[in-house]
């Protein structure tokens, strides 16, 4: 049953991406005229809205990413290249911009480290979960992804309280640990309580990904003698690749704009500040703020359309494989 | 929704959007003509918003001075809208956010002040007060709020217009808990008398060296998770030794003279655990990081910490009973030559915040809405009435002269029975500054005179990350090694506001 | 490989049972050993899952100075201090935060669904010239990070006087959602073109057709996605707080933040309780619509 679902599914979404046969060279009608416009008007909130919030905005940025700007008095001035060279020069000097803007950059990528784990996790917990074949597996599903639909500001907030230095983990394991004065410490408490938070979200696509293998996999491979454990590792996991591909794209993108860690589990501490919080702070300070704010936007945004490209191409390939 | 007005719609919203980006780039909508004096009565209803910062009590207290001045004779036609927030980063946030449709009257801390005046977005309201009336006031509050708009200079000048009326003067003194502190001094079998005539003593402030004596003193015995001071104040370190970031002007950093290096090495070593090779006697900075020195004085857990008037309130409130505290001058250090006793010795030098209560210079607010606005600021700066019921709230030091000197000091109008700390005249000689008598005063902080505030938390960050508390790097490498970046700064910042 | 496995699997000579009956019981005894093991595993991880959120109850009754200066794990004294406060203070607003969060939900999830559904119809269904351009056009935006949009953007508003209004967090909900496009787009491909060629045939127009016939037979698919658009407004953060200044337009979120931004002392219980208080729509949502919400995700994470 859900064999068949799921190729359909990826029928369709083949037709999505290339484009459809060229409409022949003929003279358009015009009810066909007419419908085209309509078909138009049907979409052109979405394109209105893109053109307005996104490409106006993106070239704002670029232009803003080019100037000094005094916010109170209302001025810019254009000053070339320069937030992007304060960008990359003094990166080694601490307290220079360029140096702050790098360990955001490190930071940011410091803390993806959570993505891998919670795929991990996720994996693991999933395989249990389908191997184990227990009652009540529904009941863990729903306990595990509890964290994702929970507000991040208020997860935050307790798990911050959790690791204090006079918190319940220190007391736990008999430790004192200062998680919130130490750059390398603050980051893996990031690390820990996003794994975790994010092991619900894996663990209940790879389920799904899991029932989506065809059976006749398993039967042939069952003929073969192959363990339940073995079909595991040896079908199972190759077959969720795509899941796997598209968590960790997806988590790519979301983790390269972190924000709330560095705002309210760091609580604006330096040693765990990530890129966004980085243009967020940055926007309002002085005068050059502004403009190194929309400069650091811009490569960030670069990065991140890369990224998407990439996932763009290689999802393809994964579908076209099938 | 007929289809046909979708593409309308969508156009014309990317208009107005479009304009507005484009709007936002010009046009500052900012009016400075008329001068605005007290006489003409206000005859049209008024309506005028006034935006404050600070705790819900304060907005209680505020609430209840706005009713009286809308109740005085003359103002029965001004309705004031009074909206608070609490938290300086949210209140400025929200402040700057309001560029475009700003409030007519707000409180404006003084380390703002340069950056607000030098955009155009105060009025100037000289006009409206006189010397004579303005000479009833701390001139050290006064004269903070003078700005000449030609030279772009702060302070009171030839030339110079005044653009804000103070709120308050603010002295953040040494503050200890009078409880824990006698505990400790029978604890450690010390000579209480000695200690409260020699270090205690309100007119007579301690050396950085005593201090540190007292609180090695103090401490054996102390229970888990309590220590002997909360934080120290960088700049009661720095400005009690003779030391400051940049020359008059903000033009040249100062950050590497000895002073000032030793001065933030006393400072750190006093956290820095004994093992270290430091004193150990203050909460280390990865405590602080889960909550802060000043909540575990509060919690009572702390002997010394540093307070300013505003505080006064909580101690009556959330300290209650827990125990008794009171004041004293912050200590003072060596100077340059690192001997006591010699001509080159600091004073006792606490920052001393202000506040201002500044009109807008928007068109909105014009005429009758900008005297109106103006009448409230100084009523609440220097009205009578207004100043008694602030101090007796527990909120400030009055800003008239004559009412903190005699009626605030020694409470003749018995509104402060009971109520600690009870040397106020602390506040009051740190606010009058040092005279050949007393070597007990007080300074501006020195983001004040920077045209944008940013610098002074980027330096103190600085100095945390580079492991300053800790012991990690010594203040010396630190300050040297800023002092480049901290000139870059200072250059950049006068360049920004036109007068490099 | 398949050896290996087979040599481990022999049957030792001495025994007198079949070789299949010791190896069901193996198997059995694995089964059953993979599955207390499962359990284990599984509720060791479930119980630090939820256990933020007993901590968070638990705290939110201790006394401020408890919380922020010692450690206890059950409150020595259960004081409801922190939520007598939260609920007078008059800078964190909680039910106007809550009415805000609504007003946004409301406004954009009505307006946003409906135009979403209407492009993805359009998409899905009408002779749309340079379909496949306008499709990439509107999904190339999901590349662009908002961080990037949102200092031209809060100009923009700003000069419109929109900062500290809702505004800025609804409008833009108002042209759809691209990911909500995509994913219906595909869905409606599913259904086939015989229960629209019929009605057009009876003179219905594309918009009747959309409203009458393709609407209902999406309905479920259009929930799916409006349960995830939902939860992720109700939860979103950084564009609120950037937006909003005063108690009285802030949403339950930006509350919250300025609480844990105040710090410790008093805030601490308080932030807790209100992290509590401000959790607790979600998860009533979340408990009552969970299989809803699994299968959802299942679905579009599988397929999208």
């Amino acid at each position: 049953m859900n064999d068949v679902e799921i190729t359909a599914a990826e029928e369709e979404r083949v037709a999505v991406i290339p484009p459809k046969p060229q409409p022949k060279k003929r003279k358009v009608s015009k009810i066909e005229r007419r419908e085209n416009l309509i078909a138009f008007l049907f979409i052109a909130l979405p394109v209105a809205g893109f053109i307005i919030f996104t490409a106006i905005s993106m070239v704002f940025t670029f232009v803003f990413s080019f100037q000094d700007y005094w916010s109170r008095r209302g001025v810019s001035e254009f000053v070339g290249f320069k937030h992007y060279i304060n960008l990359f020069s003094g990166m080694g000097t601490p307290g220079e911009v360029g140096n702050q803007y790098l360990k955001s950059i490190g930071n940011t990528l410091f803390l993806l480290l959570s993505m891998p784990i919670s795929l991990f996790l996720g994996l693991v917990v999933a395989g249990l979960l389908r191997l184990g074949d227990i009652k009540g597996s529904k009941v863990y599903q729903v306990l595990y992804y509890l964290p994702a639909v929970s507000s991040a500001v208020a997860l935050n907030i307790v798990w911050r309280y959790i690791f204090r230095s006079d918190g319940v983990l220190n007391y736990i394991f008999g430790t004192e640990t200062a998680w919130f004065a130490d750059p390398m410490l603050v980051k893996c408490a990031i690390i820990i309580k996003n794994s975790l938070n994010g092991m619900g979200h894996a663990m209940i696509l790879f389920l799904a990904g899991m029932l989506n293998v065809p059976k006749d996999l398993y039967e042939a491979s069952s003929l073969d003698g192959a363990s339940k454990v073995r079909q595991f590792f040896s079908i199972t996991i190759p077959m969720i690749t795509p899941v796997a591909f598209y968590l960790l794209i997806t988590g790519l993108i979301g983790g390269l704009q972190s924000f709330a860690d560095s705002q309210v589990f760091a609580n604006n501490y330096s040693g765990a500040q990530t890129i966004v919080h980085f243009i967020w702070a940055k926007r309002t300070d002085g005068v050059s703020g502004y403009g190194i704010a929309s400069a650091a936007s811009i490569l960030l945004s670069i990065c991140i359309m890369i990224i998407t490209l990439i996932q763009f191409k290689l999802s393809n390939k994964w579908v076209y494989e099938e | 929704m007929k289809k046909k007005s979708i593409p309308v719609l969508a156009l014309a919203l990317t208009g107005v959007l479009a304009t507005g980006c484009l709007a936002a780039c010009g046009d500052g909508g900012n009016d400075q003509g008329e001068v605005i004096t007290p006489e003409t009565p206000i005859t049209e209803q008024v309506d005028i918003n006034f935006w404050g910062w600070g705790s819900p009590a304060e907005e209680a207290n505020y609430r209840t001075l706005v009713q009286q001045f809308m109740a005085e004779p003359g103002n029965e036609n001004i309705n004031v809208n009074y909206t608070c927030t609490t938290g300086d980063a949210a209140y400025l946030n929200k402040l700057e956010g309001a560029k475009t449709n700003p409030p007519d009257l707000f409180l404006l801390p003084d380390y703002e002040f340069y950056g607000y005046v030098a955009d155009g977005m105060l009025r100037d309201i000289s006009g409206y007060v006189t010397d004579d009336e303005l000479s009833a006031v701390w001139p050290e509050a006064v004269n903070l709020y003078y700005y000449n708009d030609d030279t772009m200079l702060l302070g009171k000048s030839e030339g110079a217009k005044l653009y804000g009326l103070p709120k308050d003067l603010g002295p953040f003194t040494l503050v200890y808990n009078k409880t824990l502190l006698d505990k400790q001094i029978e604890k450690n079998n010390l000579n209480k008398e000695e200690i409260y005539s020699t270090y205690l003593n309100p007119k007579d402030p301690m050396t950085f060296e005593q201090f540190r004596t007292l609180l090695k003193a103090l401490v054996p015995g102390l229970g888990a998770d309590q220590y002997g001071l909360s934080h120290y104040e960088v700049l009661a370190a720095l400005y009690s030794n003779n030391a400051d970031f940049f020359n008059a002007g903000a033009e040249t950093s100062r950050i590497t003279e000895k002073v000032f290096t030793d001065a933030l090495q006393f400072a750190a070593n006093l956290g820095i655990p004994t093992a270290q090779g430091g004193d150990g006697v203050m909460t280390p900075e990865e405590k602080q990081a889960d909550t802060d020195g000043f909540t575990r004085f509060q919690g009572g857990n702390i002997i010394f910490s540093f307070m300013g008037p505003w505080n006064a309130a909580d101690f009556w409130s959330l300290v209650g009973d827990k125990f008794k505290s009171n004041i004293l001058p912050v200590p003072y250090g060596p100077g340059a030559d690192g001997q006591y006793d010699t001509a080159d010795d600091g004073s006792s030098t606490a920052w001393v915040g202000s506040m201002a209560y500044c009109v807008s210079s928007n068109r909105k607010t014009n005429g009758v809405k900008a005297q109106a606005a103006m009448r409230l600021a100084k009523y609440l700066s220097m009205n009578e009435n207004a100043q008694r019921k602030f101090y007796e709230l527990g909120q400030q030091v009055p800003n008239i002269v004559s009412m903190a000197q005699n009626e605030y000091k020694n409470d003749t109008q018995n509104l402060l029975t009971g109520k600690d700390p009870a040397d106020r005249s602390v506040w009051l000689d740190t606010i009058d500054g040092t005279s050949a008598t007393d070597k007990i005063g007080g300074k501006t902080r020195a983001h004040y005179y920077t045209y944008s505030s940013g610098w002074y938390t980027d330096f103190t960050t600085y100095l945390g990350n580079e492991g300053l508390w800790k012991g990690k790097k010594t203040a010396v490498d630190i300050c040297n090694a800023y002092n480049g970046i901290l000139q870059g700064k200072l250059n950049t910042m006068r360049e920004e506001l036109g007068i490099a | 490989m398949e050896n290996q496995d087979m040599l481990l699997n022999m049957p030792e000579p001495e025994s007198g049972k079949t070789e299949k009956e010791k190896k069901d019981i193996k198997q059995k005894a694995l089964r059953i050993g993979l599955r207390v093991f499962t359990y284990l595993i599984m509720s060791v991880g479930a119980f630090i899952l939820v256990f933020p959120y007993l901590w968070m109850i638990l705290s939110s009754f201790k006394g401020a100075d408890e919380a922020a200066l010692e450690f206890t794990f059950f409150p020595r004294r259960w004081s409801t201090e922190a939520y007598t406060q939260l609920f007078t203070d008059p800078n964190f607003p909680i039910f106007r935060g809550l009415l805000n969060t609504v007003i946004i939900e409301v406004s954009v999830i009505f307006i946003g669904t409906f135009v979403s559904a209407m492009a993805a119809f359009s998409f899905a269904k009408l002779k749309l010239r340079f379909k496949t351009f306008w499709l990439l056009f509107l999904m190339s935006g999901m590349m662009v990070p908002y961080a990037a949009l949102m200092l031209p953007q809060y100009r923009a508003f700003e000069a419109l006087g929109m900062t500290d209004t809702l505004w800025p967090l609804i409008l833009p909900g108002f042209f759809g959602n691209v990911s909500m496009i995509f994913f219906l787009t595909q869905y409606m491909r599913g259904i086939p073109n015989a229960y629209f060629e019929a009605a057009r045939i009876d003179g219905a127009n594309h918009f009747t057709c959309f409203v009458v016939i393709m609407f209902p037979l999406v309905y479920t698919a259009i929930a799916a996605q409006v349960i995830f658009w939902f939860v992720g407004i109700w939860n979103d953060y950084f564009a609120p707080s950037i937006y909003l200044s005063s108690p009285e337009t802030k949403t339950l979120q930006v509350l919250l933040g300025g609480l844990n931004e105040q710090g410790s002392g008093v805030y601490l219980p308080m932030s807790l309780a209100g992290s509590f208080l401000a959790s607790i729509p979600m998860l009533v949502i979340y408990i009552t619509c969970q299989k809803f919400f699994i299968e959802s995700l299942a679905i579009s994470g599988v397929k999208g």
